[in-house]
C-alpha cells in the first residue's frame, strides 16, 4: 500500500501539475509529459472511485471465521 | 425434640446434634435470604465449578460458597472485592462448619471498580506508548468497509444510510457481534481479528471480497455499563493489533472510551464515523472533473502559444541558419526584442517625419494650386487672343487643303486646286484660278 500511489497523492500531483501548466513558460516537451502523467493520473483517479464500488455484505461473524478457516 | 441432658436415652450423637441445629438454622427466616456485605478473601474457583470464600469485615468473619451454576459471578469480582451477597446460612456437618450458601453475589460500587480499572488500563497504555503512537492513515477513498457492531441494530441502520447517501454502492462488509452482556469483549475481539485478517488480500479472496482497508467497530449509545466491552483490555489491544486503520465509534459524543484512545480515528458517534471516514461521491467527480478540465486548458495555451513560437521561430531561423536550434528560442525573444525596440524608434521617426511630409505637402498643394489658378488665367487669356476665330472674325479668312492643312504661302498652292475657305461663320470650298507670286520671301 505504501510504494503504490494513493489517490490523495494522485489529486496532488494533478493539482502540482495544473498549476505548473497554468503557470506557463514551459518548455513544449515538458508541457506534454506534464499533460501525459496528468492524464495518466486521472485515469487513476476515475479507478480509484470506480473501485469503490460493491456489495453490501452482512455477515455472521462464526459465518466469516469458518469461510476466513477454510 | 429434647431440650437438655436426659439419663433415660443417654447422649447425643454429635452428628445428630449438628444436624439439629442444621435444620434449625434452615428453618430460621433470621438466617434464609439475608443480605449481607462484607470484603472477600480467599477467594477460590475451584476446578468442581463451586467458588470458595470468605466474607470479612473488621468484626467479624464467615466461610461462604457458592456452588456451580448458582448465580452469575461478575468477572470483576475478585480478592479483596467488596461485595453484597444474598446467602443462607447453613452448617457443613460433615465439617462443623457454619457457611453461608450464596444465591447471588455482587459487586459494591462496581462502577467505581470499572472506573478504577479504566485508568489503570489507560496508564499501562500511556506507558506502553499505544496512545502516542502513529496512527495508521485513512483512506481517501476506503474501497472495502468492514462495519463490526450489533446486527439490526439502529446505529448500523443509521450507518447504512448515511453512507448511502455520500456514495451509493460503496462496498461493505457487515460483522454483526454481541455489544454488550458478558460475551460482547470476546466477539469484538473476534470480529476485529475477522477484519483484519479480511484486509490480506489472499485471505479476502477466500470469500471473494477486495481486502478490507478500513475498519469501524462501535454500537449506539447506553448506559456506561452497557458500553464498557469497549473500555477492555481485549478489545483495546485487537484495535491496536489491527492490520488496516480503526475508527472507534461508540455510544454519545460524550462517551470517552479506551477505545477512542487507541483507536486511529475516534468518532463521536456511529453516524459521525461515516461522516468522517466516507467521502462525497459527486465531490470527487466534481473534483476530477475540474481538474481535467484545467489540465486540458492549460495545455491547450501553451500548445498554441507554441505553436505561434515556432512559426516565428521558422520564420527567423532562415534568416539566421548559422544559429543552433538550442538558442533559437533565445534568439526568438532576442529579435522580438530588437524588432520592438527597432519598430518603437522607427515609428517616432516616422511620426515626426509624417508630420513634417505632410506640412510640406500642404504648403506645396496650396503654392501649386495658387500657381495653377494664376497659369490657368494666363493661358486662358492667351489661348483667347490667339485663336485664330477671332481674327476671321476681324474679316479674314483661313485657306487649308483637303487634308486640313493650313496653305499661309503662295508656293504651297497648285493651280487647280482645290482648297477650303475658313470663314468666320463656316466654310466654303475653293479652286486656285491664278497663282501671282509676291515680294516676300518668307
Amino acid at each position: 500500500m505504501s510504494d503504490e500511489v494513493s489517490y490523495s497523492e494522485a489529486i496532488q500531483r494533478l493539482e502540482e501539475i495544473v498549476q505548473s501548466l497554468e503557470r506557463g513558460g514551459i518548455p513544449l516537451d515538458e508541457t506534454l509529459r506534464l499533460y501525459e502523467e496528468g492524464a495518466k493520473l486521472l485515469e487513476f483517479c476515475q479507478q480509484e472511485l470506480a473501485a469503490a464500488e460493491g456489495k453490501l455484505n452482512e455477515m455472521k461473524l462464526a459465518d466469516i471465521e469458518s469461510k476466513l478457516a477454510e | 425434640m429434647r431440650d437438655g441432658y436426659d439419663l433415660t436415652t443417654g447422649p447425643i450423637p454429635v452428628g445428630q446434634f449438628v444436624n439439629l441445629v442444621r435444620n434449625t438454622l434452615r428453618h430460621d427466616k433470621l438466617f434464609q435470604n439475608q443480605v449481607i456485605t462484607g470484603e472477600i478473601t480467599q477467594w477460590k474457583r475451584h476446578s468442581n465449578g463451586h467458588t470458595y470464600f470468605t466474607l470479612i469485615d473488621s468484626d467479624g468473619q464467615i466461610s461462604a460458597v457458592i456452588w456451580q451454576g448458582r448465580c452469575a459471578i461478575d468477572p470483576l469480582i475478585e480478592e479483596g472485592s467488596v461485595v453484597v451477597v444474598i446467602a443462607n446460612l447453613d452448617l457443613w456437618a460433615k465439617a462443623g462448619k457454619i457457611q453461608l450458601v450464596v444465591n447471588k453475589i455482587a459487586l459494591v460500587n462496581k462502577l467505581g471498580i470499572l472506573e478504577e480499572r479504566k485508568k489503570q488500563l489507560i496508564t499501562d497504555l500511556r506507558n506502553e506508548g499505544l496512545l502516542d503512537r502513529v496512527r495508521r492513515q485513512l483512506p481517501t477513498i476506503p474501497k472495502h468497509i468492514a462495519i463490526i457492531t450489533g446486527s439490526g441494530s439502529a446505529a448500523l441502520a443509521d450507518m447504512n444510510r448515511l453512507i448511502e447517501n455520500r456514495w451509493p454502492g460503496l462496498r461493505r462488509t457487515i460483522i454483526g457481534v454481541m455489544v454488550q452482556g458478558e460475551n460482547a469483549p470476546s466477539e469484538i475481539v473476534r470480529g476485529l481479528l475477522a477484519a483484519s485478517k479480511l484486509s490480506v488480500p489472499e485471505l479476502a479472496a477466500r470469500l471473494n471480497f477486495p481486502p478490507v482497508d478500513l475498519i469501524i467497530v462501535g454500537r449506539g449509545g447506553g448506559a456506561p455499563e452497557d458500553l464498557w466491552a469497549f473500555n477492555l483490555e481485549p478489545v483495546v489491544r485487537a484495535i491496536v493489533a489491527a492490520q488496516v486503520p480503526v475508527v472507534s465509534a461508540v455510544g454519545h459524543e460524550s462517551d470517552l472510551l479506551v477505545s477512542d484512545l487507541v483507536a486511529d480515528l475516534r468518532a463521536s458517534t456511529p453516524s459521525n464515523a461515516v461522516e468522517l471516514v466516507v467521502p462525497d461521491y459527486d465531490y470527487h467527480q466534481m473534483l476530477n472533473l475540474s481538474l481535467f478540465e484545467r489540465l486540458d486548458d492549460a495545455s491547450k495555451r501553451i500548445i498554441i502559444d507554441w505553436r505561434n513560437n515556432l512559426q516565428l521561430l521558422q520564420s527567423r531561423l532562415l534568416n539566421a541558419p548559422l544559429r543552433g536550434i538550442y538558442n533559437a528560442n533565445q534568439y526568438v525573444s532576442d529579435l522580438a526584442n530588437r524588432l520592438s525596440n527597432i519598430v518603437a524608434g522607427r515609428l517616432a521617426q516616422e511620426r515626426q517625419q509624417l508630420q513634417r511630409f505632410t506640412t510640406i505637402i500642404q504648403l506645396a498643394t496650396q503654392k501649386k494650386l495658387a500657381d495653377e489658378t494664376t497659369r490657368l488665367a494666363i493661358l486662358d487669356t492667351s489661348l483667347n487672343s490667339s485663336n485664330p476665330r477671332n481674327v476671321l472674325h476681324r474679316g479674314y479668312s483661313m485657306i487649308t487643303d483637303k487634308s486640313g492643312e493650313v496653305i499661309s504661302k503662295t508656293g504651297d498652292l497648285i493651280e487647280g486646286q482645290q482648297i477650303i475657305l475658313a470663314l468666320a461663320d463656316g466654310s466654303a470650298k475653293a479652286t486656285v484660278d491664278d497663282i501671282e507670286k509676291g515680294d516676300k520671301n518668307e
